[in-house]
């Protein structure tokens, strides 16, 4: 049997899933690849040197997306909203633009 | 090692950005598709005149091999490259690392669903969804590539 997977349900959750975890600074972990010492908490540790949120945000947004792929039906999507689903990346780019604006502004 | 790693992620981002340019022409040459006879054989006709659909693989492949690579050396980047920039008081390009980092990301959450396009019957007849996400896969990979290598000669790993 075909293990099931829907690109669709994946691309979508996966956009949504890693913006949301971005917004709201919920990585899964922290890296500190100074020490090279994983943190469960998302308090920065001391004393580690700088932390990493990369690492868990994907930590988040993959699996996440992996099991919401593999348990949606793949054909649950009308043609006409799997085509306009390119628009969900294109927010997520725009999204992550806008999360670092910060660093751009005076 | 890690200059090693860099140069490897250099490489298989130039192959990426020749793949996927080559594609991201192709696929909008077709969707403004003119009859033969009435285009003329200029260098970017040719250029856009290839097997859109035989980049496909290669473009995946590689896209998530340069992501990995980027993601093997981030930590060196975090440590030896960040930290000068953050004292040189560059934020802006902390910002233009943060948002490759973030693009890359995304367009690793797009992969699969570019296949399909690319791949499934359902999107044989509907151009829309394959070009835009071949043009949004085209737009990360050359701010990417673009922002990456702008970094490096700010200041460099090693």
């Amino acid at each position: 049997m075909r293990p099931r997977f829907s690109a669709e349900v994946f691309t979508a959750t996966f956009c949504v899933a890693y913006v949301s975890a971005l917004a709201a600074n919920l990585p899964l972990f922290l890296y500190y690849p100074q020490e090279r010492v994983f943190s469960w908490s998302w308090a920065p540790l001391s004393g580690v040197g700088p932390g990493m949120a990369w690492y868990g945000l994907m930590a988040v947004a993959f699996p996440v997306s992996a099991l919401v792929a593999a348990v949606a039906p793949t054909d649950g999507l009308p043609l006409r909203v799997r085509e306009w689903l390119w628009i969900l990346p294109a927010c997520a780019m725009i999204g992550c633009l806008y999360l670092m604006s910060h660093f751009f502004l005076p | 090692m890690t200059i090693a790693l860099l140069i490897l992620h250099g490489l298989i981002a130039v192959v990426l950005l020749g793949a996927i340019t080559h594609q991201a022409a192709s696929v909008v040459r077709t969707a403004r598709a003119r009859p033969a006879s009435t285009t003329r054989r200029t260098f970017l006709t040719r250029y856009s005149q290839v097997s859109d659909r035989s980049f496909t693989a290669a473009v995946a492949v590689l896209f998530v091999l340069s992501v990995a690579l980027g993601g093997t050396i981030y930590p060196a980047y975090r440590i030896d490259v960040r930290i000068p920039f953050e004292e040189m008081g560059l934020a802006w390009a902390v910002g233009l690392f943060e948002v490759k980092e973030h693009w890359g990301a995304v367009g690793l959450g797009v992969v699969p669903l570019y296949l399909k396009t690319w791949r499934s019957e359902d999107f044989a007849r509907r151009q829309t969804p394959r070009m835009a996400l071949t043009l949004l896969l085209a737009i990360i990979v050359w701010t990417d590539f673009l922002v990456g290598h702008l970094l490096n000669n700010i200041r460099g790993l090693g």
